[in-house]
């Protein structure tokens, strides 16, 4: 420390000492920094790159110092440097503004900008200084969420249509008996109204298939799994012919196991779901419901199906339990067999995807397990 | 406009019964003898009180259909039903608060709870779980089934 700070001289020479050690250690502060902070000119040339930027963007300082900043641009969106810069030179600043940059090797991200004017001595705009921040992570989280809420918000509808749709479901009905109970036996409008009967049947098995199934009862029963694969095939009975797929079935047991019948009914839609888009020409689906022991020796019932499709490539294979992976463009959430693996987790079992892509025997198995009721002590039947 | 179907019996037609999905009970006096028993439908739904109701005197019973727990009580108070069929969710009285009170009233009566909702479950448990032995029957119910389901169990 001097001696004389009485003298105005030496007075200065601290304060500028002082002033130079700030600078410093600000200076050290924005290179250390996680964030990228990007200097610019008032005519959008980048003028300070630190460690940050260089990890983000992947060019060093030395490469892009003097380059304009709209390289880091995408190509589609050419206006969005200058208006930020009009901002700015208007002594605006720029808030947490979301879009997306290019990085070096041509990778595109979702980012974060907050960009302020930056003043000399004078109170001048000379330049601007920009934080970047990747979302990559949170725009995921947040589509996580709204596909999560989409779902809750399905189940709710499903709920509030399955309660709507069975009074007057039940009226139609009953109308359609009373009506034809009116006719003679051989009047021609009692055949038609006994095939809207019928026709109507449908409808209530359709709906309490498909909107019932988020309600399950309290605890778990007894399911036969022959009779719900039945059922889940009357769902799509219709679809079977018009897609020319032909059904095989082998039911070497009938298949009892203790669980939720609504959640497995899904598993089940699904996978035969599945099975269909596969094979948009036509093929043969097999179901084989079968007696079978588990890889810890545990015996139980083994439920196959199994498709002609083209196959799941080892790739594709290995990410298909995986929450939101889907290969479908438009149709699907990517949940329905990570879902499915949840529920025989759930009922203590287990599901298994085997495939075949080379010709001329192509196709999908996926096989499932559930202990049997005697063997799993946790579930009570009903 | 369905003022005409309520609980007004009709002529009978001689159904020839040969296996068609509508060949029901003979619809003549002689039904009334094989059950006549008097059955409560309560529904706010009309619609689906009425055809119930309707339904049922085709097929021999002495079926009334009401529109609220109210009404269904005033009912019981003057004669006690055989059977009462109670829709569970409605305004006011909710339907298993009907019941329980019917039960009360009338300790004799079979009770059944109708319901378009398949959580309805629960309900059943409590209602059970306070001594009331009701049975449940999921709507939409075929006339066929609830035939059967209301058939005296011989």
């Amino acid at each position: 420390m001097p001696k004389r700070h009485s003298n105005p001289e030496s007075k200065a020479a601290n304060k500028a000492l002082l002033r130079e050690r700030e600078l410093l250690h600000l200076a050290a502060i924005v290179e250390s920094s996680d964030d990228a902070i990007i200097g610019k000119d008032l005519e959008g040339s980048i003028t300070s790159w630190n460690k940050g930027a260089e990890r983000l963007y992947g060019y060093t300082a030395a490469e892009v110092i003097g380059t304009p900043i709209s390289i880091l641009s995408p190509p589609e969106r050419p206006d969005e440097v200058p208006l930020i810069m009009q901002k700015l030179r208007r002594g605006e600043r720029v808030d947490h503004f979301q879009t997306e940059r290019i990085a070096k090797d041509g990778r595109r991200f979702p980012i974060s900008l907050t960009i302020s004017p930056v003043y000399d001595g004078s109170g001048t705009i000379i330049g601007a200084s920009t934080i970047a921040r990747d979302i990559s992570l949170q725009k995921a989280a947040e589509e996580a969420v709204r596909r999560s809420e989409k779902l809750a918000v399905t189940g709710r509808l499903a709920a509030t249509i399955a309660h709507e749709i069975n009074n007057p479901l039940e009226a139609v009905t009953n109308l359609i008996y009373l009506a034809a109970a009116e006719l003679s036996p051989d009047s021609p409008a009692r055949a038609y109204l006994e095939a809207a009967d019928a026709e109507l049947a449908r409808v209530v098995e359709i709906a309490r298939q498909t909107l019932g199934f988020h309600r399950d009862s309290a605890a778990p029963c007894v399911i036969v799994l022959s009779q719900l694969l039945e059922d889940v095939l009357m769902l799509y009975e219709r679809k079977l012919h018009s897609r020319r797929i032909i059904v095989e079935r082998r039911y070497d047991v009938p298949g009892e196991i203790t669980g939720m019948p609504g959640e497995i009914r899904q598993v089940m839609a699904n996978l035969i779901s599945n099975a269909f888009d596969a094979m948009p020409g036509g093929g043969k689906l097999c179901l084989h419901v079968y007696p079978g022991r588990d890889g810890d020796r545990r015996r139980g019932v083994r439920v196959s199906i199994a498709d002609e499709g083209t196959g799941i490539p080892g790739a594709v294979r290995a990410r298909l339990f995986e929450p939101f992976f889907t290969t479908k463009q438009d149709v699907g959430t990517g949940l329905g067999l990570w879902i499915a693996r949840g529920i025989l987790q759930k009922h203590h079992g287990s599901i298994r995807v085997y495939s075949s892509i080379r010709p001329p025997r192509t196709g999908t198995v996926f096989s499932l397990f559930f202990p049997s009721a005697a063997a799993d002590s946790r579930t009570t039947a009903a | 406009m369905f003022a005409v179907f309520s609980g007004v019996g009709f002529a009978s037609r001689g159904e020839s019964g040969k296996g068609m999905p509508f060949s029901g009970r003979p619809q003549d006096r002689t039904g009334a003898k094989i059950t006549g028993q008097r059955v409560l439908v309560i529904d706010d739904e009309s619609l689906v009180a009425d055809t119930v109701a309707d339904i049922l005197n085709r097929h021999g019973y002495q079926a009334v259909a009401v529109y609220t727990g109210k009404e269904a009580l005033e009912q019981a108070r003057h004669a006690c039903p055989d059977i009462v069929l109670c829709d569970v969710i409605m305004p006011e009285v909710s339907g298993v608060e009907a019941a329980i009170a019917l039960h009360q009233l009338c300790p004799a009566a079979r009770i059944i709870l109708f319901s378009g909702q398949a959580g309805s479950a629960a309900l059943l448990e409590r209602a059970r779980a306070q001594g009331h032995d009701f049975e449940m029957l999921a709507k939409p119910v075929h006339p066929r089934d609830l035939l059967h389901r209301l058939a005296p169990k011989q």
